[in-house]
């Protein structure tokens, strides 16, 4: 049976500099840069492809500079790709860009904001990246469901408190501001302002840097219930290959902003093919 | 005044000025650029609202110009002093008699009709400037309008403070589109925006801004459906001259005693009522 994706991307490149010609061809593992000897300009991303299945969780590893974290600003619109196709089959997408198929990419700035705020939601690796120090924890949530039109204080602050308790944050504390938390206690004000607007997909960016094993643990427990409670698609990139084997059930393997390897976790974790891929999970402590 | 051309500005400056005014009606709300004029007065002391006014007036206008309601301080005394040099026109502190109005901080009591403008002296033009301080951003905000961020700020304030603790310079909603700064005037007056006969232009001189309400226009304040928006409220203080409960009241202590005293804001509603009541009013 033939199960459609949720999310398609096709030949996605993002080149930071000039650009030329030859810088695809340039550059890539084959290679062993992402810096065109031509024009010096940096290939972030060379044509990147692949799907996203409906409840499916997909990991996307490789080392620092492989580019992971430019595909997901690139899926969250925060940077403009040079290049590629993006497109989610979802009938919620309808209500904001028509029933036809469009590259989301093509969008205006206006259809991409609503579509960050009904259909993606996004936890950075950085807490100050994704909340706005300043504002209460409470308040970052209430920005997106303010951006959905909420305009009752009394609505706002029982959705509030909801998702306070689904990500285990003390509602108590809804009106401190976020830089007063704990690192764990920034990154669930991140995960429930992601989930504000019940999105269908998530997108996480090494979402357990800097933590403590056992607050690790906890998070990457709360995004395994999220997953099944919500129903979500997830996209999680992380160099951790433990909280991919835990979490994903497909992995990507990047290199020098190409994809190297795809396939099912435990195939790459325990059969890697690729000699990256190899040298990667041989590198495990 | 001799060796000045009509109305100070050169008649080019003026076209540009009244260019901007244009486009400023025709996008309600909307921030005009405009290259501010030197003028013997120090920009921000009036010099958007004076530009314009000098740009729009002609020689059968009758002027009118009001500092918090006054038509007396010193401030507005001295526009209506410069303007009156250098164009010759009559000058009145009757609201109703007035072509023009010039104003900072209050809009008059009484109602204005279709064949009055009201310019308003603007400080800070931009809205979104108390949590973005950058220009660039501000107005691709405007040009998206994308204003989750003012809600925000109001969402925090409640937070804070139980109640939108904004007095002055309430933020409204221009003809479902742009956030627009009403320049200082209390939340008392923000009502006469709404659906308007007047012409009302907003100048910054210091900021190099212009933009307008055209009549009939709607103006909303920001609220929540459960955090409505409200006027100042005088807890049943009359005005001690005239005995107005239904104006705008300024604070006042009585140096002699001490006291709270209540005076209109608006002094020639307040004489004329005065004058209607046959009550001798003693300076």
């Amino acid at each position: 049976m033939h199960i459609q994706p949720i999310v398609e991307l096709k030949n996605l490149t993002k080149i930071y500099g000039k650009g030329c010609n030859l810088c695809v061809e340039n550059t890539g593992p084959e290679h062993e840069t992402n810096i065109c000897v031509n024009c010096n300009s940096l290939v972030a991303c060379g044509n990147v492809s692949f799907e996203l299945y409906p409840g499916e969780t997909l990991g996307i590893v490789g080392e620092s500079g492989s580019g992971k974290s430019s595909l997901l600003k690139l899926l969250n619109f925060d940077i403009e790709p040079t290049l590629g196709e993006f497109y989610i089959n979802h009938e919620k997408i309808n209500t904001f860009v028509g029933n036809e198929k469009v590259n989301l990419f093509n969008l205006n700035s206006f259809q991409k904001r609503l579509i960050k705020n009904h259909i993606i939601g996004i936890v950075y690796q950085y807490p100050y990246l994704g909340l706005r120090m300043k504002i209460s924890a409470g308040g970052n949530i209430a920005e997106n469901l303010i951006m959905a039109e909420w305009r009752n204080i009394e609505k706002i602050r029982k959705k509030i408190s909801e998702l306070f308790e689904k990500t285990e944050l003390p509602i108590d504390r809804m009106d401190e501001q976020p830089e007063k938390f704990s690192g764990g206690m920034q990154q669930r004000v991140q995960i429930a302002k992601a989930l504000s607007n019940n999105p269908i997909i998530l997108l996480l960016d090494e979402i357990t840097n800097g933590l403590d094993v056992s607050v690790q643990a906890r998070i990457l427990d709360l995004i395994r219930n999220l997953h099944w409670q919500h129903n979500l698609s997830i996209i999680i990139v992380s160099h951790d290959l433990s909280v991919i084997r835990v979490l994903t059930q497909r992995t990507i393997v990047m290199k020098y902003g190409r994809i190297v390897e795809v396939g099912l976790t435990d195939q790459i974790l325990e059969d890697p093919q690729h000699p990256y891929t190899q040298l990667l999970v041989n590198s495990q402590l | 005044m001799k060796g000045y051309n009509f109305g100070f500005l050169d008649e080019a400056s003026k076209r540009e000025i009244r260019r901007k005014i244009l486009k400023a009606i025709a996008v309600p709300g909307y921030q005009v650029p405009f290259s501010s004029r030197e003028l013997p007065i120090a920009r921000g002391w009036g010099t958007g609202g004076i530009q314009i006014t000098l740009s729009l007036i002609g020689p059968n206008d009758v002027l009118k110009v009001i500092d918090q309601g006054c038509d007396e301080s010193v401030n507005a005394v001295n526009i209506k002093k410069f303007i009156n040099a250098v164009t010759n026109v009559k000058i009145t502190t009757d609201t109703t008699k007035a072509s023009i109005i010039q104003t900072r901080h209050r809009i008059p009591e009484e109602k204005m009709n279709e064949n009055q403008i009201l310019v308003l002296q603007v400080p800070y033009p931009e809205a979104l400037r108390v949590f973005e301080p950058s220009e660039f951003e501000t107005r691709r905000m405007h040009a998206e309008a994308d204003y989750s961020r003012m809600w925000l700020y109001l969402y925090e304030d409640i937070v804070t403070y139980r109640e939108i603790s904004i007095g002055a310079r309430y933020p409204v909603m221009v003809n479902k589109r742009y956030i627009m700064d009403p320049s200082p005037i209390p939340r008392w007056d923000i009502k006469k925006l709404n659906m308007a006969e007047t012409l009302y232009i907003f100048g910054a001189g210091r900021e190099k801004r212009i933009y307008a309400i055209p009549p009939y226009t709607s103006v909303e304040p920001l609220e929540f459906e459960d955090f409505q928006f409200r006027v100042e409220n005088f807890m049943g203080e009359k005005c001690i001259l005239c005995g107005s409960d239904d104006t705008f009241l300024d604070e006042i202590i009585d140096d002699s005693k001490g006291k709270r005293i209540y005076m209109c804001s608006d002094t020639s509603y307040c004489n004329k009522l005065l004058i209607s009541k046959k009550v001798l009013y003693k300076r």
